[in-house]
C-alpha cells in the first residue's frame, strides 16, 4: 500500500502508523466526568464496508499526522488531508 | 523414449560444452542447455518420483509449469529442493540430484505404494489413520512425513547473500516475448520509464531502445496496493556457487503494468499419462527449436486445437519420425490433415487414447478409434494438447475472478488489478484455432492423472465431488490439487472441466480458485535480504558503550538499544556483579548510562498548557530550574508511560519517558499538538540522541559530581535541592544539564552532556569518584534498586494498570483538563477490588520469589479462580534478600497477610508476606543523605 | 595515473563521516514564521529541499521545521533552537554506483532526485534525512544508529556496480 503524504510525496507503507478510526469525534467537554460521549469516542466503532476515514502517522517521514480516507474493501485510498 | 540431440539447430552454444552431475552421473551439455533439456540430450528418462504415489516421472514441460521434474540442486548448505529442471541453467561443475525416491531412482520400495492406492485416494489423511487416535502423534504423523516429502532441505543456515531494492517505472512490461517487447518499445517512445521483466535468460539476445530497463531471470511474483509489483532476480543460479548475491528481491512501483505473460499449454488426461515420456507438445517443440534436441524417436501427438498442429512441421523439419496424430476432434482440421500429410503421418480423426503403455516410460498408446476397436501404436513420445491456458495468475492477484471463454475454451482474466491491462495471448488473443475441449480421454484404466505433482487422478475429483466437495475451493483443498509447488499450472483448468462434467454444469459457472502470491516459489531468504541474524533489526549504541565494554560489561537487548547490563569482576555471576554493584551505589556512588530515556524537549508560547494538558499532574506552576515527576495516561484512563519533566525555561521544559515507549509518546504527543490541540502553539523535538545522560548515585554522589562542576556553579543542598535542575558546564566548559532525580532512591544527579562528550565525562566521573569506591552499574542492580523502592516502571505499567492500582491516584488533577480524565474517573478503575500494587517477601528467606508467580490464598486450590493477582518485578536484594512488587486485589488493605505465591511452570510453591511496596528507606532519607 | 588517484572522484563508492558542522533544529513558533523568515532574510523551505544561506545550509526536516548547517545567526523567541549537532550522524555516500546503492536502501524514487531535494525516509529499517551536497549524498541518521547506518551501506555497496 502506498500512501501520498502532502509534505513528503508517496511513499510506501513501511513508513506509515495506523492508529485508529478517525470517524468519531472527541468529546469537548474537559472530561470532568465519564460520559457515554466519552465511552463511545474511546470504544465504539462501526465496522463499514467502503471508505472510512483513519488517522495514519507518518512515523518514518516527516510525524505529520493524516486523516486518510481509504475504501477497506478495496484499498483504494481516495484522500489523504491534514487534521 | 530415448532423447537425444539433434545434429544441428537450437540456439544453445554448441561451441561450449559444460560438464554436470545428475545422481552421480557426469553428463556434457551446452552453455544454454537447462538442466531438463541436457538430460533429455543425454538419453535420461526418469528424473524423479512422484509424491504420494512414488511413480516414475520424466520432464514434462519446458518452463516454470514443470511439475515433474523436480532436483534437488547443489549440495551442502547450498543444497536447494525443488528445482524446475526446466528452469535450471547448467553450468561446469553442477551438482543435481531426483527427490523423492528410495537408495535409488530406478528401483523404489517406496512404489508399492501404487499398491496401496485404492486406499489412498482424495482425503485420504482425513479417512484413514483416524483410530486410535493416541497413534496419530507417534505413528502415523511420523511415517506420512517420512513416506511423503518433496525434497529434502539442507538443515544448515543459507549462506547465500540475498539484495533488495526498489526501482520506480511509469510502465512495468510483465513477459519479454513478441507481445511485451513490442508494449516496452511503444511506450518508450513516448518517453515513459519502462521495466521489462522476462522469467528466462533470452537465448538470443533482444533488441530493446533506451529507456527500457530489461530484467533477466526475473519473475514478477506478486500483485500488491498502491500499484507494487514484486519481483525475483535471479543473479547467480545459472553459476557456481560463490560469495555474489544469489537472488534480488525487486520491488517496483509502476504507474501501469501490461501483462504479456502468453498462455500455458493443457494436456488431456488419459490413462498412465504420469508415465515419462508423455510431454506438452509445445514443451516438444521447445526442446527441438530453443535446445536442439529431441525428447525421442517416434512421437505421438494428441491434440484437439490447430495451434498444437503447429509441432508437426518442426519435428519433420527435424527429422523425427511421427509415429501418428491422434485428434480428439471428429473430423480432425485441415490445417491438421495439412502438416500431417507433408509430414507422412497418419491421422485418427475423432479419436481417443485410452492408456499410455510401458514400463518406466512410454513405449506405446492404446487408442480407441472413432469407428470403434482399439489400436496400440508403438511410440516414445506422447505429446498432448489439450489447448492453451492464458497466464492470468497475476491479473486474480487483486480478487479478479478469471472468466470462462467458451469461444476458446480457456478462462481469460475477468477484473483485473487497477492499472494492469493484459496483451496477446495472456489476454486469449490468438489461441486454441478451433478447439474442441476435451480434458480428460473418457477412459479410466488405471490412473487418469490431472495434477501430476500431488499425484491427484480424475477419480479423485470424482469422488470428492460425490463426498459433497463440490465447490471448486473445495475441490482444491480436499484433494490437494493445485496446491503443490507448481500451484496447478498445467492441471487447474482440466481438474475444472473434470469437476463441471461430473456436477453437469458449465465451466464458467463451476468457477475457478483464486490465484495469490507467490506465482513462484520464493526463497525465504530472498524476503528477508539482509535483515538475517543479528541484523534482523539495527542496534542502538548509548554514547558510552565503548568505555563499558572495556570494562567488561554484559549488554542487554532493550529494544533496540544494547545497553550495559552488569559490570563482572573476575569469578562474579550476574547476581554477584549486581548485588556488589548495588551495595556500591548505596554505600558510596556509581555511574550508569541513562542516555536510553526518551528525551523531549518541548519548547514555545504554549509548552506549559500542553504539558497541564498530557501529564495527569500540575505544570504551570512548576518553577523554572525544578523537576517534577509526570504521569501520562491513555485516553481510557491507563497508565501509558512515567517520567520527569524539567523546566529550563518560562516556555522551555526537557521530558523524558522510559526507553520502552520513547517512540510511542512522542508520536502521542504528536497527536495531541497536531490533532487534538492543533491551536496550541508548542514545538517538540526528540534529543534523545544529542544528549549523552549519566546517573551519579549514592551518597558520595555530591561529592564526585564537585570535581568535575566548573566553578560558578552550585551543587550545595540549598542552591541545588532536590528535584532540581540547571544548565551548567562541566570538565572545564563543556556544556551540559544536570537534574537532581532519583530512581534508585539514593542522593542522586543525571548529568547530560552532548554526546560525543559522554565517554570523557563517563571516565572523568570515574576518576573523580575513584577515592570514594565508585563503581559502573547496569541495569540488573538498577532494577534492584528500583524494586527496593517500589518505583513502578515496565512490568507496573502493562497497559492494563490505573493511576490508583499504581499507588497514584493523588496524582490526577480535579480542576483541569488532561489526556484520560474522563475514562479514568470511571468507579470501576478505582474498585477495591482491582489488583493494586504491593510489595512481597517471602515468610521464609530461603525462597526465591520469581516474576510472574500467582498469588493465591493459603489453603485455596492452586486453579485460576482462586488467582487474586501476580508478581510484576522480583529481586535478590544484597541486603533484603528475596523481594517483590506485585499486584493484588485490594492491595493496600492486606498488608500483612500471607499468600501462597505459585509458580507451576518453574516449581516455586511457597508462602509470603504482603508489604508496602517501598521496602527501603519508606522515608525516603537516603535522598538526602 | 594521477589523475586516478583524485581524491575528489573516488574509483570505488566510498563511505565516510560527512565533514562535522554545527547542527541546530529550527522550528517556527505558529507566531512565528513570516517574522522568522523576515529576521532571517531568507524563504524557508515549505517542501523537502535544501538551500544555501550566508555559508550555511537550511534543510527542511518536516513541517514548520529545519536543519541548519553550519555557523549562522538564528534570532530568538520565534522559534525552537535546539542543539543537534550530537544528536545526528552525518554520512556520506561518493564514487560511481551512488544511485544503485541507495536503491538497495531506500524506498523512494533516489534516481529522480534533483539536486536541492530532501527526503525523510528510511534506509532499510533506519530512519534517515537524505539530501545532496555536490557530487555526494548526505545520509543522516540518529546518533546512536551510526554503525549501524555504516554497516547498512557497506553492504549495499560491497556488491554494487555489478550490473
Amino acid at each position: 500500500m502506498r500512501i501520498t503524504c502532502p509534505h513528503c510525496g508517496n511513499r510506501g507503507l513501511e513508513e506509515f502508523t495506523y492508529t485508529q478510526d478517525a470517524e468519531r469525534t472527541r468529546p469537548t467537554d474537559g472530561g470532568a466526568t465519564p460520559t457515554p460521549e466519552w465511552a463511545d469516542y474511546i470504544y465504539l466503532r462501526d465496522n463499514l464496508k467502503g471508505p472510512r476515514k483513519e488517522y495514519w502517522y507518518h512515523s518514518a517521514g516527516c510525524h505529520a499526522w493524516l486523516i486518510v480516507e481509504r475504501d477497506v474493501s478495496t484499498h483504494e485510498i481516495l484522500s489523504v488531508r491534514l487534521p | 523414449m530415448t532423447g537425444f540431440r539433434l545434429a544441428q539447430g537450437g540456439l544453445v552454444d554448441r561451441a561450449s560444452p559444460v560438464k554436470f552431475h545428475f545422481d552421480g552421473k557426469a553428463y556434457t551439455g551446452f552453455a544454454g542447455d537447462t538442466l531438463a533439456s541436457a538430460l533429455l540430450a543425454s538419453g535420461v528418462k526418469l528424473v524423479g518420483r512422484s509424491f504420494k504415489y512414488h511413480l516414475p516421472r520424466g520432464v514434462f514441460a519446458s518452463g516454470s509449469e514443470e511439475p515433474n521434474a523436480l532436483v534437488e540442486l547443489r549440495a551442502g548448505a547450498w543444497r536447494e529442493p525443488n528445482t524446475r529442471a526446466t528452469m535450471a541453467e547448467i553450468f561446469e561443475g553442477l551438482e543435481a540430484a531426483s527427490q523423492n525416491r528410495g537408495p535409488s531412482l530406478k528401483y523404489d520400495p517406496l512404489a508399492v505404494n501404487n499398491l496401496l492406492s485404492p486406499f489412498l485416494s482424495a482425503g485420504f489423511y482425513y479417512k484413514t489413520f483416524m483410530w486410535p487416535a493416541s497413534f496419530w502423534e507417534k505413528l502415523y504423523e511420523p511415517m506420512i512425513r517420512r513416506a511423503a516429502g518433496l525434497g529434502r532441505n539442507a538443515g544448515l543456515p543459507d549462506p547465500d547473500i540475498y539484495e533488495k531494492t526498489t526501482e520506480f517505472c511509469d510502465v512495468l512490461v510483465i513477459g519479454a516475448g513478441a507481445e511485451g517487447i513490442e508494449a516496452a518499445t511503444q511506450a518508450a517512445a513516448t518517453g515513459q520509464r519502462v521495466i521489462l521483466c522476462d522469467e528466462n535468460a533470452p537465448l538470443v539476445p533482444i533488441d530493446l531502445p533506451a529507456g527500457v530497463e530489461f530484467l533477466a531471470r526475473t519473475t514478477v511474483f506478486g500483485v500488491y496496493d498502491g500499484g507494487t509489483y514484486a519481483a525475483l532476480q535471479r543473479l547467480t543460479d545459472h553459476l557456481p556457487s560463490s560469495n555474489a548475491p544469489r537472488q534480488r528481491l525487486v520491488r517496483i512501483v509502476a504507474g501501469r503494468s501490461v501483462l504479456a505473460t502468453g498462455a500455458l499449454e493443457r494436456p488431456i488426461a488419459f490413462g498412465n499419462n504420469d508415465l515419462p515420456g508423455v510431454m506438452l507438445s509445445r514443451a516438444v517443440g521447445d526442446y527441438v527449436t530453443r535446445y536442439g534436441v529431441a525428447p525421442g524417436r517416434n512421437i505421438l501427438l494428441y491434440l484437439n486445437n490447430d495451434d498444437a498442429a503447429g509441432l508437426i512441421p518442426v519435428l519433420h523439419q527435424a527429422g523425427v519420425n511421427i509415429a501418428g496424430v491422434v485428434d480428439a476432434r471428429p473430423a480432425s482440421s485441415d490445417v491438421v490433415h495439412e502438416a500431417a500429410r507433408a509430414a507422412n503421418a497418419p491421422v485418427y480423426a475423432g479419436a481417443a487414447i485410452i492408456r499410455a503403455t510401458g514400463w518406466q516410460g512410454v513405449s506405446g498408446a492404446k487408442i480407441r478409434l472413432a469407428k470403434g476397436g482399439d489400436l496400440a501404436l508403438p511410440c516414445d513420445i506422447i505429446a498432448v494438447s489439450g489447448g492453451f491456458n492464458p497466464n492470468l495468475a497475476l491479473t486474480s492477484h487483486f480478487d479478479g475472478k478469471p472468466v470462462w471463454d467458451a469461444a476458446i475454451a480457456a478462462f481469460v482474466p475477468g477484473s483485473l488489478p487497477p492499472c494492469m491491462s493484459v496483451v496477446g495471448k495472456a489476454a486469449g488473443q490468438g489461441l486454441n484455432a478451433n478447439i474442441q475441449p476435451v480434458f480428460h480421454s473418457g477412459f479410466f484404466p488405471g490412473k487418469s492423472f490431472l495434477d501430476l505433482q500431488n499425484d491427484v487422478t480424475v477419480k479423485d475429483v470424482k469422488l470428492a465431488e460425490q463426498e459433497g466437495f463440490a465447490a471448486v475451493e473445495h475441490l482444491k483443498r480436499y484433494t490437494t490439487l493445485g496446491m503443490a509447488t507448481d500451484q496447478g499450472k498445467t492441471s487447474n483448468v482440466n481438474a475444472i472441466g473434470v469437476l463441471a462434467q461430473t456436477l453437469g454444469k458449465g465451466i464458467g459457472e463451476t468457477g475457478t480458485t483464486r490465484f495469490r502470491p507467490p506465482y513462484v516459489p520464493v526463497a525465504i531468504g530472498a524476503l528477508a535480504g539482509a535483515h538475517t541474524g543479528k541484523e534482523f533489526k539495527p542496534t542502538r549504541l548509548t554514547p558510552t558503550h565503548e568505555w563499558a565494554a572495556g570494562l567488561g560489561a554484559v549488554f542487554v537487548e532493550t529494544g533496540l538499544w544494547l545497553r550495559a547490563q552488569y559490570f563482572p569482576k573476575p569469578g562474579e555471576d550476574w547476581l554477584a556483579a549486581a548485588q556488589r554493584e548495588v551495595n556500591a551505589v548505596r554505600n558510596a556512588v556509581g555511574i550508569c548510562d541513562v542516555t536510553t530515556l526518551g528525551k523531549i524537549d518541548i519548547q514555545g508560547p504554549d509548552a506549559a498548557i500542553f504539558l497541564e494538558r498530557v501529564y495527569t499532574n500540575s505544570w504551570a506552576n512548576l518553577p523554572v530550574g525544578k523537576v517534577r515527576y509526570g504521569l501520562m495516561l491513555r485516553e481510557d484512563g491507563f497508565v501509558m508511560d512515567d517520567g520527569t519533566t524539567a523546566r529550563l525555561g518560562e516556555t522551555h521544559f526537557v521530558m523524558t519517558t522510559t526507553t520502552a515507549n520513547a517512540a510511542r509518546v512522542m508520536q502521542h504527543l504528536e497527536f495531541c499538538a497536531q490533532v487534538i490541540w492543533k491551536e496550541l502553539d508548542v514545538s517538540l523535538i526528540s534529543v534523545t540522541d544529542q544528549w549523552g545522560q549519566i546517573a551519579v548515585a549514592g551518597p558520595k554522589s555530591a561529592a564526585t559530581l564537585a570535581k568535575i562542576v566548573d566553578s560558578p556553579f552550585d551543587l550545595s543542598d540549598e542552591a541545588f535541592p532536590y528535584m532540581a535542575c540547571m544548565e551548567l558546564t562541566v570538565c572545564g566548559g563543556v556544556p551540559a544539564r544536570l537534574f537532581r532525580i532519583s530512581f534508585s532512591g539514593e542522593r542522586a544527579y543525571e548529568l547530560a552532556v552532548p554526546s560525543r562528550q559522554a565517554d570523557a565525562l563517563a571516565r572523568a566521573l570515574m576518576q573523580a569518584g575513584a577515592e570514594f569506591g565508585i563503581a559502573p552499574y547496569g541495569t540488573e542492580a538498577l532494577g534492584i534498586m528500583r524494586i527496593e523502592k517500589g518505583h513502578p516502571a515496565g512490568p507496573e505499567l502493562n497497559g492494563q494498570t490505573s493511576a490508583h492500582d499504581l499507588g497514584m491516584g493523588k496524582l490526577l488533577s480535579k480542576k483541569k483538563e488532561f489526556i484520560g480524565r474522563a475514562m479514568a474517573a470511571r468507579p470501576a478503575l478505582t474498585a477495591p477490588i482491582r489488583q493494586t500494587l504491593v510489595g512481597l517477601r517471602p515468610v521464609n528467606p530461603q525462597d526465591i520469589i520469581r516474576a510472574g508467580s500467582h498469588l493465591l490464598p493459603v489453603g485455596a486450590p492452586a486453579v485460576a479462580a482462586s488467582d487474586q493477582g501476580h508478581v510484576t518485578s522480583a529481586a535478590r536484594s544484597p541486603t533484603l534478600g528475596s523481594i517483590a512488587l506485585a499486584l493484588l486485589e485490594n492491595g493496600p488493605a492486606r498488608h500483612g497477610e500471607t499468600l501462597r505465591v505459585y509458580d507451576p511452570l518453574r516449581g516455586g510453591d511457597f508462602t509470603a508476606i504482603v508489604t508496602h511496596p517501598v521496602h527501603l528507606d519508606p522515608e525516603g532519607h537516603r535522598l538526602h543523605a | 595515473m594521477l589523475d586516478a588517484l583524485d581524491p575528489a572522484v573516488p574509483a570505488h563508492p566510498f563511505i565516510a563521516l560527512a565533514p562535522q558542522r554545527r547542527v541546530r533544529s529550527l522550528a517556527a513558533f505558529k507566531s512565528g514564521p513570516a517574522a522568522l523568515e523576515a529576521a532571517l532574510g531568507v524563504s524557508l523551505p515549505a517542501t523537502p529541499k535544501r538551500l544555501s544561506h550566508q555559508g550555511a545550509d537550511i534543510i527542511w526536516n518536516g513541517p514548520g521545521q529545519w536543519l541548519v548547517l553550519g555557523e549562522l545567526d538564528l534570532p530568538t523567541g520565534l522559534a525552537a533552537i535546539t542543539a543537534q549537532s550530537d544528536g545526528l550522524c552525518l554520512l556520506s555516500l561518493s564514487g560511481p554506483h551512488q544511485i544503485e546503492i541507495l536503491k538497495k536502501l531506500l524506498p523512494i524514487d533516489i534516481a529522480r532526485f534533483a539536486p536541492d531535494d530532501v527526503a525523510i525516509t528510511l534506509a532499510g529499517h533506519i530512519g534517515v534525512r537524505v539530501w545532496r551536497e555536490g557530487e555526494h549524498f548526505i545520509l543522516a541518521c540518529l546518533r546512536s544508529y551510526a554503525g549501524a547506518l555504516h554497516h547498512a551501506l557497506m553492504q549495499a555497496a560491497e556488491h554494487s556496480g555489478r550490473g
